[in-house]
């Protein structure tokens, strides 16, 4: 009987283990077509949230206490996964069908049983915990900059203050269609720029920091030859159109943009 | 329509002036080489119609860069050496009895003409120095009580031996205020002394500018266009904004006893307008400013006794102040 325990602990350990990466079970009859799936794929990704959400003027109050919102929403996260865990559980003990021993007669066992059971659910508790506590680590940085993001009041500040790394690089480049949009295509092209520094940075091929230069930014860049000579080029380009308040049309910044976004897109190379 | 022309005439003055800088920068590299950022900073100099103080060991071609800047721009240019018994009528000129007429003659000094390199100015005495000094800020002499006015590009480019300091008479404070920027000369790169020596070798030493096929591409009202066209090169009130935090930074930074002052501001703006001009630019970017912080500001402030024990110098402080100022973009 005692040797019992610490199996099940370990069983425990293993099941809770396993159920972070095992797949979720479907639901009976559920038949999701490929062209669902990539809807759904689409409706998750963080630019079309944000876009939704800047449309619904109700939650702007709410962004305001983005932090709170933040909580809220991991806490949520934390009892759907714990719940979601438990059910998974006990299917796995239905599958066993496992013929449980009699349960000993008098108080005695009954206490047995439920000091193993605590301990069970103790155990699992901890695994569960840590495991979240790692996946939130990660998570909780992503959330806090969309979090900023959302907020209306936090977007005028970026673009009042030029702070690159205010928002990510998808951001400014909503920003830069909304100026577009509204015909101002100097701060288009200043939302793109800024769109460019914050990616960059993000994949580490430059070091942002608000006290530097933009050309110092192409003097230390890490990347390819190539890519580092183009972003020179725009980099002169965003200083006659910024500094030097040169006129620019609406057709060469889609050009323009397409630049950032492909400089954007390849990969860090180092040299 | 009348701004659209203004603005044109504006446009097509500065590119005039842009490229006849490019011209002299060519011609100046004929003779020296190596010292790139040193020849922007004396065109800037020129530009703004101030004064520079040269610091740098001797043999690094000082004197060569004022000779072929005056090559280029069909100045005159002369060179006086400070020493304890300089007298102020040697530099500015005295009146000389002539017999022959029974009248007064004026002998002119060295100051009178286009660029001067003052060698080893704190070897002179205060009143010696002074007598420089006026020629500088106000581009006139006086001479026995007669005022006599100077080339209105007169400059003066004067030298410090950093090393050497025994027997001298520092410029206060206020005197080297006057001066828009020290330039700080260097030692040439491997590959620049490489090159200098190669030339010696092949029979054209630099000193010998006429072998170097240096022509005049500017002359004095070429430069004052130019002069003239700097107001028009633009910059935005962000870069304004962040000269101005730049210079009042030196003002609440423990490291500096003394930080600059308004001329300061003034002198930055004027010299990061010129260097755009130079780059070839109408308009000024951020990294005009921050190249010109140093020879601007650096002989504007006094280090705290503090920072000296420490060892910081000019240079490290001037880069602590920018990476605590945010650039506007």
């Amino acid at each position: 009987m005692k040797i019992i325990w610490p199996a099940m602990v370990l069983w425990l350990l293993f099941t809770a283990a396993m159920a972070q990466g095992a797949p979720q079970p479907q639901e009976e009859g559920e038949s999701i077509t490929q062209q669902q799936k990539r809807l759904s794929k689409i409706l998750k990704r963080p630019v079309y949230q944000r876009w939704k959400l800047r449309q619904n003027p109700e939650l702007e109050a709410e962004r305001k206490s983005y932090l709170a919102h933040t909580a809220r929403s991991i806490l949520e996260d934390i009892w759907k996964g714990f719940v979601k865990f438990w059910k998974w559980i006990w299917r796995q003990v239905k599958k066993l069908n496992i013929n449980l021993p009699d349960l000993p007669q008098g108080p005695e066992g009954i206490s047995d049983y439920l000091r193993m059971g605590a301990w069970g659910a103790f155990a699992a508790l901890l695994v569960v915990g840590g495991l979240y506590l790692y996946g939130l680590r990660k998570r909780l940085g992503k959330r806090i900059r969309l979090a900023k993001v959302l907020s209306r009041e936090k977007v005028r500040q970026a673009l009042e203050g030029g702070e690159a790394l205010a928002m990510d690089s998808g951001g400014w480049m909503e920003e830069a269609e909304r100026m577009g949009a509204e015909g101002d295509f100097r701060a288009m092209y200043r939302a793109i720029y800024l769109g460019l520094l914050s990616g960059l940075h993000e994949k580490e091929i430059i070091n942002y920091r608000k006290n530097r230069t933009n050309w110092t930014y192409v003097n230390h860049y890490k990347g390819a030859p190539e890519d580092r000579a183009e972003f020179g080029d725009l980099t002169g380009m965003f200083d006659q159109v910024w500094y030097g308040q040169k006129t620019v049309g609406g057709g060469s910044l889609e050009d323009v943009k397409a630049r950032a976004g492909s400089l954007l897109s390849r990969g860090k190379v180092s040299i | 329509m009348d701004e659209k022309i203004e603005g044109n005439g504006r446009e097509r003055k500065l590119d005039e002036a842009a490229k006849a800088l490019a011209m002299v920068k060519t011609e100046i590299k004929k003779a020296v080489i190596g010292q790139d950022e040193a020849l922007d900073q004396m065109l800037v100099t020129l530009l703004c119609g101030g004064h520079a103080i040269f610091e740098g060991v001797p043999g690094t071609a000082k004197t060569l860069m004022v000779r072929a800047l005056g090559a280029t721009l069909s100045l005159d240019s002369k060179r006086i050496q400070f020493t304890p018994d300089l007298m102020p009528s040697d530099i500015t000129g005295t009146n000389v009895f002539n017999l022959a007429t029974s009248s007064f003659d004026l002998m002119k000094g060295p100051v009178f003409t286009g660029l001067l390199l003052a060698d080893e100015i704190n070897r002179a005495p205060a009143k010696t120095q002074s007598a420089l000094l006026e020629g500088m800020s106000e581009r006139q002499v006086t001479i026995d009580g007669t005022r006599h006015t100077l080339s209105p590009l007169f400059t003066v480019f004067a030298t410090q031996n950093p090393i050497e300091f025994e027997g001298t008479y520092p410029l206060p404070e206020a005197q080297m205020d006057r001066f828009l920027m020290k330039v700080k000369i260097d030692y040439p790169s491997q590959e620049a002394e490489r090159a200098i020596m190669e030339r010696v070798n092949q029979g054209r030493p630099s000193d010998r500018l006429e072998s170097l096929g240096i022509i005049p591409v500017m002359n004095e009202e070429d430069m004052g266009g130019a002069q003239a066209a700097l107001p028009g090169v633009r910059i935005e009130p962000g870069i304004v904004t962040y000269i101005l935090e730049v210079v009042r930074a030196t003002r609440n930074n423990e490291s500096i006893l003394v930080g600059a002052g308004p001329r300061g501001s003034i002198y930055l703006m004027q010299a990061s307008k010129a260097r755009a001009l130079v780059m070839g630019r109408d308009f000024v970017t951020p990294d005009d400013v921050v190249a010109m912080v140093p020879p601007v500001l650096g002989h504007r402030i006094t280090l705290s006794t503090d920072a000296e024990i420490r060892g910081s110098s000019t240079e490290e402080v001037m880069g602590y102040i920018l990476d605590k100022v945010e650039v506007p973009r």
